[in-house]
């Protein structure tokens, strides 16, 4: 069964400017991913690509204009906010920016405790503080009981991250989106985070929508990928596929760019 | 034998506040000869920008050049009033900054942008810069030059405004280009192009480039040597070749292997061998 699919989605914002012209720009244009269950499916474009809005899309954030959203095989596009939350249970999602995704006001504590507090009503606060302990112990944040009085203020970047990982995984979600997770990171603190999701994706079994511009990464990362231009999938297979021979000219441009790819040679001319 | 276009020695800033004081560089010693290509890698709080900034004068408050000596040209700069730094920026040493979508005016003419590093310098009249402003939007791509110059920011895409700050940084003809993080906002094709546009203007221009950056594909793309900077120092340096063949400091050495994801790929590698195992565990047991 797929986890997570998206079937012929278009999304269409109208544009209006101050100079009065009116137009409309397709952010998604009959774009289709399907995401199996335990695997990790790369998403990959450069800015205005439309992957956030695919990643927004596929966690219910935003409706499409057309087309069809499953999560689980249930569908939930058209659905309310309140209908939504009996499946956003099933869905975890980690922001690109470890500064924002979580309320400065919270303590660690309280942030991680969030989807327990919502979909876990029957749980005891007791029950919830050990949860969150052993969510912090399993994302390294150790000694946990330290870290769950923080405040995000005291927690570097990569700490930070570490939380949203904690919270996205509190309810086991079969499905889990990452938008850019490590793109705001230093090259050594981002293989940590990196190695972290791998091993947490193998002990859960979830299924991984990764979003990144980063064609190197998602091809360690990923057992597949999607190649996105213009709010369409221009390529998509194996990742060692792609890289070794892609057949549609944007793709073949965004692996030109790629700089470890690239030689003094192709810096003149 | 020619003089280093810039000769940084035992260099130390201070950031002192009242509860304590942080070093930010400490003992740095670089240098870069004329036409040379210099990288500085390192990660964010390494020092590389405090370095880059204080090498333009223009520390920020309350950062503070303690010891050691910046010499620019033959001429040493550190203890120098503010105005001698600002006769030297923009001639002898030129900056390009991150980030293209703050760094620009966005009420004035990016040509007159540009214009305004030569007039500042009094190397040119009025006409003249806005002519030699056309004359380098043109050279970068952004032709016709004439026509681009009455732009504003805002009309420009974030590679083109970075091609503009390349321009106002060439412009003066200096001998030295500090660019930090030239690209690291950019998409990955933007990217290559402003590389590769890059790299032809300093070798038209016979430019020295000190490229800041924490992209080790850049750097060993971009320069023939490399300085790497931990914790406010310079913990090892050499050709660009040599350092990442052979990387001695061990700091080096993880910063190559994360570079590569080295221990990415084995978690990735260790995931694939225990799905497979599971798939073939609950296959069993069906």
């Amino acid at each position: 069964m797929s986890a997570l699919s998206l079937k012929n989605v278009t999304k269409i914002y109208s544009t209006g400017s101050v100079f009065g012209s009116r137009g409309q720009f397709r952010a998604l244009d009959d774009l289709s991913i399907d995401v199996q269950e335990g695997e990790i499916v790369g998403l990959v474009g450069e800015s205005g690509s439309g992957k956030s809005t695919a990643a927004r899309i596929g966690s219910g954030l935003l409706s499409p204009s057309t087309g069809e959203v499953s999560l689980l095989g249930t569908r939930i596009d058209g659905l309310s906010q309140r209908e939504l939350r009996g499946s956003r249970a099933d869905l975890g999602f980690i922001f690109q920016n470890p500064y924002g995704s979580i309320n400065p006001r919270d303590t660690i504590g309280r942030a991680i405790s969030l989807p327990f507090r919502i979909h876990r009503r029957t749980m005891s606060a007791s029950e919830i503080k050990t949860a969150v302990l052993d969510l912090l112990e399993r994302v390294g944040l150790a000694p946990a009981e330290e870290f769950y009085g923080k405040s995000p203020s005291q927690l570097s970047g990569g700490q930070r991250q570490r939380v949203a990982i904690a919270r996205a995984i509190a309810l086991r979600p079969p499905m889990l989106i990452a938008d850019e997770p490590v793109s705001a990171l230093d090259v050594t603190i981002a293989g940590q985070i990196l190695e972290l999701m791998l091993d947490i994706q193998t002990e859960l079994r979830s299924s991984i929508l990764f979003i990144s511009h980063d064609l190197g990464l998602v091809q360690t990362m990923c057992d597949r990928v999607l190649v996105m231009n213009k709010g369409r999938v221009v390529e998509q297979g194996l990742p060692s596929d792609v890289l070794a021979n892609p057949s549609d000219p944007y793709t073949k441009q965004l692996i030109a760019a790629m700089p470890s790819r690239m030689t003094r040679k192709d810096l003149v001319g | 034998m020619t003089h280093p276009i810039l000769d940084i020695d035992l260099l130390r800033v201070e950031y002192p506040s009242a509860a304590s004081t942080s070093v930010a560089v400490q003992g740095v010693s670089i240098t870069v000869q004329p036409g040379e290509r210099v990288g500085l890698v390192g990660e964010s709080g390494s020092g590389k920008s405090t370095l880059a900034f204080a090498t333009m004068g223009l520390l920020k408050a309350p950062g503070v050049v303690t010891s050691g000596s910046i010499s620019v040209a033959g001429r040493v700069m550190t203890g120098l009033p503010d105005s001698e730094f600002a006769s030297m920026r923009g001639s002898s040493v030129s900056m390009i900054y991150q980030d293209p979508f703050t760094f620009l005016n966005p009420l004035v003419r990016v040509g007159d942008q540009i214009g305004e590093v030569l007039q500042l310098h009094s190397k040119a009249s009025r006409r003249e810069a806005r002519v030699a402003a056309a004359v380098i939007l043109d050279e970068l791509g952004l032709g016709p030059g004439a026509a681009t110059a009455r732009k504003y920011p805002h009309q420009l895409s974030g590679g083109q405004r970075q091609r503009v700050i390349i321009g106002m940084a060439l412009v003066g003809s200096p001998q030295l280009v500090i660019a930090d993080e030239p690209t690291t906002a950019l998409d990955v094709t933007v990217q290559a192009q402003i590389l590769r546009l890059l790299s032809r203007e300093i070798d038209v221009h016979k430019t020295a480039l000190l490229l800041i950056s924490h992209d080790l594909d850049v750097i060993r793309l971009m320069c023939d040597r490399v300085y790497v900077m931990l914790k406010g120092e310079v913990v090892e340096q050499g050709p660009v070749d040599q350092i990442f063949s052979a990387p001695q400091h061990p700091y080096t050495q993880a910063l190559l292997a994360s570079s590569r994801r080295d221990t990415v790929r084995e978690a990735a590698q260790r995931r694939v061998a225990l799905m497979s195992a599971g798939a073939t565990e609950e296959g069993a047991s069906l």
